[in-house]
């Protein structure tokens, strides 16, 4: 009995269109006609018990959301739980690049697709290298983030995040993202919330939830208008216009995702309200998803990159979140509202890079999504440390004068968030820079940073002329390990501050990276 | 029993088709009720009711059935709304504040005409853009009156999202987003898998609604010098 071929049709954005060959067996097994990762065959299937390489990432995921959840109290084993579960899911799609990973028992195969509720799951060569920086991401946050204080839970949802987005990422039709992004939102807003109750961050996780719900019937009409426009529009001069509401519908949802819009953003409202870390791990995984969802629709669908509508929209967004950072930065009250500033540079010079037309634009992306993760981390760090020795993060509020740890913590992170020279968020700038070749724009980012290095040296000045003595509440102190015999946070930060400064002077490893992820789209002119 | 179930599905079917004109003004109404009131325990019904409203709609394009169980996740949404507004309510009574019962039992006349006034005559203009968008921009697919509740529905939405200061009525609007965009999605795609997907998010999207809901009675325990908590936290320690 030969082979039967079934067919299996994608509908929606053009990607999913390609008719993939799923091979069936005599002896009832399937095996996918998948060229990049090769394909195993019956006797193989028979001899070994074969596991989707897509479950195993999202179970390692959530099944150590869920523990570290049952032992949130114990903190340490929980980051231990977060860091290990973010590095196993790293080997684990590492592993997978050159193609099954087989033992005499268990075969890992990242070719097989999973269905759900009609909609797919799998692995593909663009999503693999996005769902391995974006866990690289995670782990970095999550590795400084018991210098920074954070509650309980913030491990097991911010596991839970991760395993949402990287559902995102995976899920196909891709407008069917739109549904793990809202799970992700919700579980965001316990995050958000978390330590924080009875204060202020209800608003933000409010806006939160908005700003993603509006994206769901975004995405979802893009997809479907875009069908439409493919089977409708008979005409090739037509088509152009047809899509130009899909592209449209697109870009305002990628806008609302990252709180990219002016008047409507989560951005400086999560930075002002919530914790910290908290702040560091959303900015970081959504606009890191963001950025990968978006080179995977541009991958793939060429109305998407033809679309000036679209284009101009996110340039639009970008210059303006660029100039409400260069008017702003300078004269915030506090750190924390410094760093909303921050975020609004970094999400405007990242919507410069999305409409990519070099290998070196997608690298800087990559780039910025590790450097903005490190100094994210660090600077989370050092806000919960000036507010543990001073009370507040405001300019003017401060009590005391913060140790040197902080001091330099912030100033590093800080300088890496403005992209300084000698710190990692230099690097991607630069790249940007030789990537985008506009002086205009450049002239503006470089203006924006002027404006975020003046609004930090207001601060650290601020810190530096407060009184010398520290009145520390003893309580917090020793619970948090500030101070004590046993705080190895300042270890911990002086690690993060030099690895900082170290990826900056010597990118080559990074970039080296950056290159091998942006060889892997093929959209270039 | 399965010519039972049929049957149910047939009957259902055709009151969504006899009764399309009673449901559409049954729409308006609740949306008008939603948008102009604040109290919850005259909202949450009224949203129930709406739920139901636009399940029986729903049952023109898609499966009546799968209509019918939109309908059951909607009122567990709200079910679980109220039991959040209630505790909120148990809190802010436990403190001596004004609650639901009591403002519904002893209304304060000369303030709440004004609101409402103000309200009313906002939510009319909200349905006049409805109106105009349904008849200028109409949405796909043959049932055009799912169109003209899609907009309504997104219109009073978007007005709650922007205007309501407290966590629950915007949970409340972001509850009918989901609704409208289903009138306006379903029929394009009726498939079963996008149903349950929308109900799910739904109930997330009450369960996180309900735990902000508690928050902002919780807001109410900062000290009152300060804004907010938050705002007492960037305060210099004077002591």
């Amino acid at each position: 009995m030969s082979p039967e071929h079934a067919t299996l049709r994608r509908s929606n954005f053009e990607q999913f269109d390609e008719e993939k060959r799923v091979v069936a067996h005599p002896d009832g097994t399937l095996s996918a006609d998948a060229n990049w990762h090769g394909s195993v065959s019956g006797d193989e299937c028979r001899a070994m018990i074969v596991i989707p390489a897509v479950v195993l990432v999202l179970a390692v995921l959530l099944a150590t959301a869920l523990v570290a959840n049952l032992l949130r109290r114990r903190r340490w084993l929980a980051w231990g739980m977060g860091l290990g579960a973010c590095a196993l899911v790293i080997a684990v799609l590492v592993g997978l690049a050159g193609g099954p990973l087989r033992t005499s028992l268990l075969s890992l195969d990242p070719s097989i697709e999973v269905a759900i509720l009609g909609r797919v799951l799998a692995l593909t060569p663009t999503n693999q290298p996005a769902l391995i920086m974006l866990s690289l991401a995670a782990l970095i946050v999550i590795g400084f983030a018991p210098a920074a204080g954070p509650a309980n839970n913030f491990y097991s949802l911010g596991l839970g995040i991760l395993a949402l987005l990287a559902t995102s990422l995976m899920v196909q039709p891709l407008p069917y993202a739109a549904f793990a992004w809202q799970a992700s939102a919700t579980v965001a807003v316990f995050l958000i919330q978390g330590d924080r109750a009875g204060e202020r961050s209800g608003q933000a996780a409010l806006r939160y939830l908005a700003a993603f719900t509006f994206t769901l019937p975004l995405l979802l009409l893009a997809g479907w208008l875009s069908d439409q426009a493919r089977s409708l529009v008979p005409e090739a001069a037509q088509l152009a216009q047809a899509y130009n509401a899909p592209a449209a519908l697109i870009a305002a949802a990628m806008l609302l995702l990252m709180g990219a819009v002016p008047l409507y953003s989560w951005l400086h409202l999560v930075a002002r309200d919530a914790a910290p870390p908290v702040t560091a791990l959303l900015a970081t995984l959504v606009s890191g998803t963001v950025a990968f969802l978006w080179l995977s629709l541009w991958e793939a669908n060429d109305w998407l990159r033809d679309s000036a509508l679209a284009s101009g929209i996110l340039r639009f967004s970008g210059i303006a979140l660029l100039v409400i950072s260069m008017l702003t930065a300078w004269a915030q009250p506090s750190f924390a509202r410094w760093l909303g500033s921050a975020l609004f540079a970094e999400a405007g010079t990242s919507l410069l890079l999305m409409q990519p037309r070099s290998p070196l634009e997608v690298e800087a992306q990559v780039l910025g999504v590790l450097s903005r993760a490190l100094a994210l981390a660090l600077f989370a760090a050092g806000l919960h440390r000036l507010r543990q020795q001073c009370g507040s993060t405001r300019f003017d509020a401060l009590s005391c004068r913060p140790d040197s740890w902080t001091l330099v913590t912030l100033a590093i992170s800080g300088l890496s968030l403005a992209g300084v020279p000698a710190t990692s968020g230099f690097v991607w700038r630069w790249l940007l820079a030789r990537g985008l070749g506009e002086s205009e724009l450049m002239l503006l980012v470089a203006l924006s940073s002027a404006s975020l290095i003046g609004g930090l040296v207001r601060g650290l000045s601020a810190a530096l002329g407060a009184r010398p003595s520290a009145v520390v509440d003893a309580s917090e102190a020793v619970s948090d390990g500030l101070n004590s015999k046993t705080d190895w946070s300042p270890r911990l930060l002086a690690a993060g501050a030099m690895l900082s400064c170290a990826l900056g002077v010597v990118p080559t490893p990074l970039i080296e990276l950056a290159a091998a992820i942006a060889r892997g789209y093929t959209f270039y002119p | 029993m399965r010519p039972r179930v049929a049957e149910f599905r047939e009957l259902l079917s055709q009151v969504s088709q006899v009764l399309i004109l009673p449901l559409l003004l049954g729409l308006l109404a609740t949306a008008l009720l939603v948008s102009v009131v604040r109290n919850w325990r005259i909202v949450l019904p009224t949203m129930v009711v709406n739920y139901a409203v636009v399940g029986l709609m729903l049952a023109r394009v898609i499966d009546p059935l799968i209509s019918l169980s939109r309908i059951g996740t909607g009122a567990v949404a709200i079910v679980v709304l109220s039991v959040a507004a209630q505790r909120a309510d148990d809190m802010r009574a436990a403190r001596g504040e004004s609650v639901a019962r009591e403002r519904l039992a002893h209304p304060q006349w000369r303030r709440l005409a004004s609101q409402l006034l103000l309200r009313a005559m906002v939510a009319l203009f909200a349905f006049g853009a409805a109106f105009g968008a349904a008849s200028r921009f109409p949405l796909p697919g043959e049932a055009r009156e799912l169109g003209l509740a899609a907009y309504v529905l997104l219109a009073v939405s978007l007005l709650l999202i922007a205007t309501a200061p407290e966590a629950l009525n915007v949970g409340v609007g972001l509850l009918m987003l989901f609704s409208g965009f289903e009138l306006a999605y379903l029929p394009l795609e009726p498939s079963i898998g996008v149903g349950v997907l929308m109900a799910l998010v739904t109930l997330l999207s009450g369960l996180a609604i309900a735990y902000l809901v508690q928050l902002d009675v919780a807001v109410g325990d900062q000290p009152a010098s300060a804004a907010t908590a938050w705002d007492a936290f960037e305060q210099p320690d004077v002591s």
